[in-house]
């Protein structure tokens, strides 16, 4: 869809929007994903970001309610990020930016996979320097 | 129902993805590289999503199907591009509704920044792509699936 994929930054910051009024009950947290889905109208995500989403989670009952979350996204990777993701995700960590900026391995293997796949990243960080 | 969307985006990098969708899958499409160093991160992106019974499946169909309703979709990109520059809310995606699309047919414009202060460079991309529609639409390359 439409060649864009979220990064981790965006669907944390959306998470965390979940309305107060709202209960989290399993079937909210999936019409809320589907929400964001479709104001960005897509449904793509990479493996490094259901990993990092459900690495954030701190207890069981949170985790089936952010399995819930991400269960609208699709995977884009499968799960199988090859040699050349990797080479180019290294590349990019060793790109420092003029203002000094750290990079993070999620950040960097995202935007490889991305540029693999011939999609753009919808991202809230704008720290992250270019590759 | 089936869906139809046209989409242009922006990176960072300066490179812009145009493309059109028939059900989620992108069938045509061109990207415009700069010389900048490559970033894929998202600046904006521009969406004409449209919705029926009776929308067109193959891509060349699509095409015509688009350039058919230009008029149509040129005015309301028109439309919403001086909502825009008027100041409207851009805390969240744009969803705007183009009316007078034939029976049984939906078509809405969605336009996002990743920051507030692109809704003006939205307001100047709704421009660039209401002039240069049938031109963007007719550049657009019939793509191969890709390969994950």
């Amino acid at each position: 869809m439409a060649n864009r994929i979220f990064d981790a930054s965006y669907l944390i910051s959306h998470w965390r929007t979940f309305p107060k009024t709202s209960k989290r009950t399993l079937e909210n947290m999936r019409l809320w994903s589907e929400k964001l889905i479709e104001q960005y109208g897509s449904r793509r995500i990479v493996t490094p970001v259901y990993i990092e989403m459900v690495a954030g989670v701190t207890s069981s009952a949170e985790l089936k309610l952010a399995q819930a979350y991400l269960a609208s996204f699709e995977i884009v990777d499968e799960g199988k990020i090859p040699k050349e993701d990797w080479d180019k995700a290294k590349y990019m960590a060793q790109r420092v930016a003029a203002n000094g900026g750290k990079r993070q391995l999620g950040d960097c293997l995202v935007r490889a996979i991305a540029n693999r796949l011939n999609c753009e990243v919808l991202t809230a960080d704008r720290r992250f320097p270019g590759p | 129902m089936k869906t139809i969307n046209f989409y242009r985006q922006m990176r960072v990098d300066g490179g812009k993805r145009t493309g059109i969708e028939i059900d989620g899958e992108t069938v045509l499409g061109r990207f415009e590289r700069t010389t900048k160093p490559e970033d894929a991160a998202l600046l904006w992106f521009v969406d004409i999503r449209c919705s029926g019974g009776n929308l067109p499946n193959e891509a060349e169909a699509a095409r015509e199907w688009l350039l058919n309703k230009s008029l149509l979709i040129q005015d309301g990109m028109r439309d919403l591009a001086n909502k825009l520059r008027a100041g409207i809310d851009f805390s969240a995606p744009i969803e705007q509704p183009i009316p007078n699309a034939e029976k049984g047919t939906h078509i809405k414009i969605f336009c996002s920044a990743a920051r507030r202060p692109e809704a003006l460079a939205i307001a100047k991309a709704l421009d660039e792509i209401s002039s240069h529609w049938k031109e963007f639409l007719n550049k657009l390359e019939v793509l191969e699936p890709v390969v994950r």
